[in-house]
């Protein structure tokens, strides 16, 4: 008893105030001092206001108040001032106390016809799951879970496990291309496949030439052999069939390299194995004696060209019968050629292909056809194909602004019989990918808390209202429509210097408007601001403070007089 | 005294929210039928002030060249009529620009000088598009014209596409352009400019468009 007694007098006395008023002001120079080394508001707050030791602080200063009330006991007439003023105050702190764990502040984002009731709350960790009904598979549930070192998921069979986190992190696109990861620039085309249930594709160009060709020759339908080229499908007869886009690859590169406008007439490196088997006899005359007469034809010519002479001069000089444009670029003036060879060959009897390589002979022919590994580049908006998009999450050193922090989340997703690692980095504003986890079964997404708020907010329309003459904004204007199950729809202009607020203590302010040009459909964050004691403790509290505080005062010039 | 000052600085923190222009009534606008005798789904809604003359169709509107609805302001003889139209279509690309649009309302004076109208692009309630602002000789009067020629956005015609699960008239509706036009005496268009902006900024779709999150 004699405890009790002390610990009251301690609590509800002076010096216990003055201490409390110590650690207060401790509290805001720590904050201040932080927030101007940091420039950080969430830092210092983090440290300061946000900080539970700080509520204790408050519960310490209601515990004072209302002991040092009790402390008067029993009340008598003269007490009435002092103790109407302390009653406000236990208001106050009691709406403060109140508010820090039933409050809301967060944000929404709204789009023009839009409308919106979920609340951002901004600097907290979620993790968002989602899966979809087994019976109906067009159905999805959620869970949002506050992020623990352990998290169940409601209504499944998923344990999730924090088993690594980064304070910071760079976000880098990735595709993956044969099994081997390729970092993408931008991302400028998103396919989601199952509604992101089975990941993501981007359309991509893969700006290696050997898989430019190599996808060239995929596109061409070879597995169903209905649109290869002449020369590749008699190319691709002689080839393991999975090996052929490869061959054929290292066959063009050997021949590119050479730079001679036909394979030189010796054996290749990268394919002889497969060009020796190839039979000539199984084309047609025209086709065969084509590539003979244009091996040999060409020998000439190339050797003439490497000497300095024309193209006409060599044709001259070999009496060529047929005219070849002067004024064409010579890559033209050689197809035309090859052209005329191959059509003349049906006029001559078979020719011999003895002493030419089948490399060179092959040349002639996908020459024929325009096929060599320069072309290939022209084509390349017909080359971009889809890859599977996976995201890379590279850690980075914490900046000091915790706001410019972008944190990411390393978990152990445990189903039974399935277990699987997937890395996830805080979306802020809960808009952004979902990744899928465990085979598609979940997608997820590591985010802010979401919570969902009595009001639904309509944006019809979002503008920017500048000074007269000039592109300077004077204000920010949204027209909202607000509806709820218990007040009738209420149609409302927020602006930079009006908000809106409801009898339950909701306030919304609008924050920002993206984007700024005319003309574009527009976004805007509004501001939400739950306080659920403000109209019946806070504002009270402080209307009986004052009043508490007059009549303290008009008592004491009343006991003067 | 000092109580009178207290209490004059508590009242002064009060605010009083604005409260809506009891002048003006929402008016629901039907889409077009499909011309196969099914009753047309309300698709727009929009303010308009009680002294406006309203006429609804009532016949068939499923020819696109007849407007939803029409809106009068008359002052003495004078008039301005407002139409409103929309263009339903099955795919993103066979909807018209609304720069053909403007380029036809042009066409529809007899006399247009080249620096008497303007066009600025605009965006409200998910649509995007031009505002038109002409004067000119209209069937030999000198008459303004202003109009509004939208597109829903590309973000919401998708959300619109993705939930419309039966190819419904009513989705297709939603996913249509409108066009709201305003004619009439140069003098008296003037006069009422705000009030057909105020109309034509309040028109928007009833059903909230679902957006992807």
């Amino acid at each position: 008893m004699k405890l009790f007694k002390k610990l009251f007098t301690f609590f509800g006395g002076l010096y216990f105030a003055i201490t409390l008023i110590i650690a207060t002001a401790l509290f805001v120079l720590a904050g201040t001092l932080i927030e101007a080394a940091t420039e950080s508001h969430l830092y210092a707050s983090y440290f300061t206001y946000g900080n539970p030791l700080f509520i204790l602080l408050i519960w310490g200063f209601f515990i004072n108040i209302l002991l040092s009330t009790l402390r008067r006991w029993p009340f008598k007439p003269r007490h009435i001032p002092f103790i109407i003023t302390h009653i406000g105050l236990l208001m106050i702190l009691g709406g403060t106390l109140l508010k820090s764990y039933k409050g809301i502040q967060g944000a929404m984002s709204i789009m023009e016809g839009g409308g919106n009731d979920e609340v951002i709350l901004s600097d907290t960790y979620a993790l968002l799951v989602e899966w979809k009904n087994p019976d109906h598979p067009w159905k999805i549930s959620k869970a949002m879970i506050p992020l623990h070192d352990t998290m169940q998921v409601p209504n499944t069979d998923l344990t999730v496990q924090q088993i690594g986190y980064a304070p910071h992190c760079r976000e880098e696109y990735q595709i993956l291309v044969d099994g081997v990861l390729q970092p993408l620039e931008k991302l400028t085309t998103l396919y989601e496949h199952d509604n992101a249930f089975g990941g993501y594709t981007v359309e991509a160009f893969i700006p290696s030439q050997a898989e430019i060709l190599k996808e060239q020759i995929m596109i061409s339908d070879l597995k169903s052999q209905l649109s290869l080229s002449p020369p590749l499908e008699f190319f691709r007869q002689k080839c393991d069939h999975d090996l052929f886009p490869e061959i054929a690859v290292a066959f063009l590169k050997e021949w590119d390299e050479t730079n001679q406008w036909l394979f030189p007439n010796r054996p290749s490196h990268s394919a002889e194995g497969a060009l020796q088997s190839l039979d000539w006899n199984a084309l047609p005359l025209q086709i065969k004696n084509g590539c003979v007469l244009a091996s040999r034809l060409f020998q000439h010519i190339e050797d003439g060209l490497q000497a300095g002479i024309s193209l006409h001069e060599i044709l001259q000089h070999l009496n060529f019968p047929l005219n070849i444009p002067k004024e064409a670029p010579l890559d033209d003036q050689l197809n035309v050629l090859l052209g005329h060879l191959f059509y003349a060959s049906q006029l001559i009897p078979e020719c011999t292909q003895e002493g030419i390589y089948n490399g060179r002979l092959l040349s002639a022919y996908l020459r024929l056809y325009g096929i060599h590994w320069k072309s290939v580049e022209m084509d390349e908006e017909l080359l971009r194909r889809e890859y599977p998009l996976q995201m890379n999450l590279i850690p980075l050193a914490p900046s000091k602004k915790m706001e410019e922090n972008n944190p990411y989340v390393c978990l152990k997703l445990t189903e039974p019989g399935h277990t699987e690692q997937i890395r996830l980095s805080y979306d802020r504003y809960g808009m952004g990918l979902k990744w899928p986890a465990l085979n598609g079964k979940y997608r997820m997404r590591f985010q802010p808390i979401i919570v969902k708020i009595p009001y639904r907010l309509r944006l019809r329309q979002a503008r920017q209202i500048n000074y007269p003459d000039s592109t300077q904004a004077f204000s920010y204007e949204s027209d909202i429509t607000v509806t709820s199950h218990f007040i009738e729809p209420v149609e409302t202009t927020l602006s930079m210097n009006r908000v809106f607020e409801t009898l339950d203590g909701y306030r919304f302010y609008l924050a920002n408007i993206t984007p700024t040009e005319q003309g574009l459909t527009k976004r805007v964050q509004v501001v939400v601001n739950y306080d659920p004691s403000k109209y019946w403790l806070t504002y009270p509290g402080c209307c009986l403070l004052v009043l508490g505080t007059v009549l303290l005062l008009w008592f004491r010039k009343k006991k003067e007089n | 005294m000092f109580l009178r000052f207290i209490i004059a600085i508590l009242l002064t923190g009060c605010t009083e929210h604005p409260k809506p222009d009891t002048r003006q009534k929402t008016y629901l606008i039907v889409g077009r039928d499909t011309g196969r005798g099914e009753s047309p789904p309300l698709i727009y809604r929009v303010k308009v002030f009680d002294t406006w003359k309203i006429i609804a169709p009532r016949e068939s509107i499923h020819d696109s060249t007849k407007p939803l609805c029409e809106f009068y302001l008359q002052e003495g003889s004078a008039s301005i009529r407002i139409t409103v139209h929309n263009f339903p279509v099955d795919s993103k690309d066979k909807r018209i620009p609304p720069q053909a649009q403007i380029s036809r309302w042009k066409k529809q004076f007899e006399k247009l000088d080249h620096h008497a109208w303007q066009t600025k692009p605009v965006a409200s309630a998910g649509f995007e598009g031009l505002y038109f602002e002409a004067e000119g000789i209209l069937q030999g009067i000198d008459t303004k014209m202003i109009g509004w020629s939208m597109q829903l956005c590309s973000e919401h015609y998708q959300s619109l596409i993705a939930t419309d699960f039966n190819g419904s008239n009513e989705s297709r509706q939603r996913r249509a352009d409108y066009t709201i036009k305003a004619v009439g005496p140069s003098a008296l268009v003037d006069k009422y400019l705000h009030a057909i902006v105020q109309f034509a900024n309040s028109f928007e779709l009833i059903e909230e468009i679902p957006i992807h999150k």
